[in-house]
């Protein structure tokens, strides 16, 4: 296996409170292997989209990496400057966002957004950045991209918008590609096309993708590894067939049960309350309050452990809650 | 483009309108021109009558009111009712003196507020951003004429140093602008620095900043140009309540501007020369709410996109 492309080693992020450091995302290890699709599934408040922002240094004010370490293309990124992170966003690892709307500056046209995206990173001329811009506009799928590329984001459908942003993300060809849940804003129909035009590009391209998601139907539909998080740490990584096929934590159960598709009448099934706060996390397993089965051993946090079915988990109680 | 055709023919309409009010305003009015020349006890009828045959106050309203227009698009206000001189002659100094302090003002509060918005914005919670504050909320709670008159006894009579009164050297003009500045600044300075803190939160300067282009950039092409909206509505609302104020601050510092002569006009009932006045801030307003609706399409394509004329 080659180098991994990002790499978190025990990685833990946290926000400034004044008197002391709130732990957000704790003991995250996890590889991002060259060209694959990685999914990073979690309710929102689990931590995914802070750990996905790190990976390109875009962490909002007061949230800090607190330990561990974070490798991006081999660079211990704790190096980095401004400057450097400059140099990293948009050429190497490069992000695209949940609101297309909101995402693109409304002021601009879509094709000087794109050009200011390959002019951040090159002297190219005017004329050859243009020629780029409406090269990638082809590559992702706008059939016109003479006339889109004039166009202003409030004159294009959400759909178009979000493959404008992904032109503009991956126009100077980056190594990773960070996607934040891009496809949530959209209708379900778009949803698919964006989804598939995604994973195009990763073959096209020989992408790698962090694949940040709420929904595990469309992880399912399009990640190799799945990652799922629960309050700010890391509970599976396992290969999409397997964990769909045979999800180990109770958690990943959870999800996986209340995401199928069930019959008429046949009741709901959700994992009932919510994400803990992060100053509310338990001592303990973080899941046992909300799962079915805690055990007095629960009490404990559990470490990461590899099982012989192969992935990670973090429970002591591997594969024990019943499926209903 | 047929937008810009549309807003221009929408202000001549506005100031069609505002002829009508003027016009009929000033001939609603109690009392009537001539009794105010003549008093009626004392002069012979056939003088009177003399006289409203040679003002057209005998002819229809609605023919009074097309001679009238005639005449103004020729620039013919008519003859001052008392000192019998050309209104526009009249008129002409005054409204240069108080457009010289008008626009001076303008030039003050956008040029100084924007700036200073901005850096407040950039550095918000810093020191500059709380004088900012501070200031700001003091000038915008103290009337304008108090204002006035403490900048008249500290920097006029006190430091002698700038002159209070009068038009007599470029000089004179420095403490009205100051004065008539600090409110719209003030406003100025607080709308651009809400406006950029706004747009510096917001998506798209994360999305920016994701594909590597750099703080500096994003702050002074994609912030400033999003803020600049806001700023661009008040600065035409702002001319409005400029040329308002113009009027009083003309008498605190004897500014020979149309402010007086307004004022003089209407009491003494010197209509062609009130009506040219009240029309010509009207068609300052009328201008400069056009020019602003228009800089605001030139700056928002969202707003280039809506068709419908805005007022």
């Amino acid at each position: 296996m080659s180098a991994p492309v990002i790499e978190f080693k025990n990685f833990s992020l946290g926000r400034d409170i004044g008197t002391s450091w709130e732990p957000l995302v704790t003991d995250m290890t996890l590889q991002l292997q060259p060209g694959e699709i990685l999914g990073l599934v979690g309710e929102s408040g689990s931590g995914k989209s802070l750990s996905a922002l790190s990976c390109l240094g875009l962490l909002p004010a007061k949230v800090r990496p607190l330990g561990g370490q974070l490798n991006i293309l081999g660079r211990d990124s704790s190096t980095f400057g401004d400057e450097e992170w400059r140099e990293v966003r948009g050429a190497q690892v490069s992000m695209i966002f949940q609101d297309p709307m909101t995402s693109l500056d409304p002021c601009f046209t879509v094709g000087s957004q794109i050009v200011e995206a390959i002019r951040a990173h090159e002297d190219t001329s005017a004329k050859e950045a243009q020629g780029r811009a409406l090269e990638m506009l082809r590559l992702v799928g706008i059939t016109d991209p003479e006339q889109r590329f004039g166009a202003f984001p409030h004159e294009l459908s959400g759909g178009l918008r979000q493959r404008a942003m992904i032109a503009a993300a991956l126009v100077m060809k980056p190594t990773v590609l960070v996607a934040d849940e891009p496809t949530t804003a959209l209708d379900v129909t778009t949803q698919a096309a964006i989804i598939e035009q995604v994973v195009q590009l990763q073959q096209q391209l020989g992408m790698t993708v962090l694949w940040i998601s709420h929904d595990l139907g469309v992880v399912a539909n399009l990640a190799d590894r799945v990652a799922v998080m629960y309050a700010g740490e890391l509970v599976e990584v396992a290969d999409t067939k397997r964990l769909f096929a045979d999800p180990q934590h109770p958690y990943t159960m959870g999800l996986i049960n209340s995401a199928r598709v069930r019959s008429a009448g046949e009741p709901f099934d959700f994992i009932s309350g919510s994400v803990p706060e992060p100053s509310t996390w338990p001592e303990g397993c973080r899941f046992a309050p909300r799962c079915s089965r805690p055990t007095s051993v629960c009490q404990e946090h559990p470490a990461m452990t590899q099982p012989d079915s192969g992935g990670s988990l973090r429970c002591f109680h591997p594969g024990m809650a019943v499926v209903s | 483009m047929s937008y810009v055709i549309k807003r221009i023919g929408y202000a001549i309409l506005i100031m069609f309108l505002a002829s009508l009010v003027t016009f009929a305003a000033l001939r609603v009015a109690p009392g009537s021109a001539v009794t105010s020349i003549l008093d009626p006890a004392r002069t012979p009828p056939e003088v009177i009558e003399r006289y409203k045959e040679e003002l057209g106050l005998n002819l229809p309203i609605w023919q009074q009111y097309v001679n009238y227009m005639a005449n103004v698009l020729r620039g013919n206000f008519g003859t001052s009712l008392f000192d019998r001189r050309p209104v526009f002659d009249l008129i002409a100094d005054a409204a240069l003196y108080t457009v010289v302090l008008a626009f001076a003002a303008f030039v003050l509060a956008f040029g100084l507020g924007v700036p200073a918005g901005v850096i407040a914005a950039l550095n918000r919670g810093g020191w500059f951003d709380r004088v900012i504050r501070w200031v700001t909320s003091a000038f915008m709670s103290i009337p304008n004429f108090v204002l006035a008159l403490l900048l008249v006894a500290i920097l006029g009579v006190k430091l002698r140093f700038l002159p209070v009164s009068g038009a007599s050297g470029p000089a004179n003009l420095i403490l009205p602008a100051l004065v008539l500045a600090a409110d719209p600044w003030s406003l100025t300075t607080r709308v651009t620095r809400t406006a950029v803190v706004e747009q510096l939160g917001a998506d798209y300067t994360r999305t920016l900043r994701a594909r590597g282009v750099s703080r500096t950039r994003i702050n002074w092409r994609h912030v400033l140009r999003n803020a600049l909206t806001p700023v661009v509505s008040l600065g035409s609302v702002q001319i409005r309540t400029l040329l308002g104020y113009t009027l009083i601050v003309e008498v605190i510092f004897r500014w020979p501007g149309m402010g007086s002569q307004l004022v003089q006009a209407i009491l003494k009932r010197d209509y062609p020369v009130a009506s040219a006045l009240a029309l010509l801030l009207a068609l300052v307003v009328v201008i400069a709410s056009t020019v602003g609706d228009l800089l605001l399409r030139a700056v928002d394509p969202r707003i280039r996109s809506n068709q419908a004329v805005i007022s």
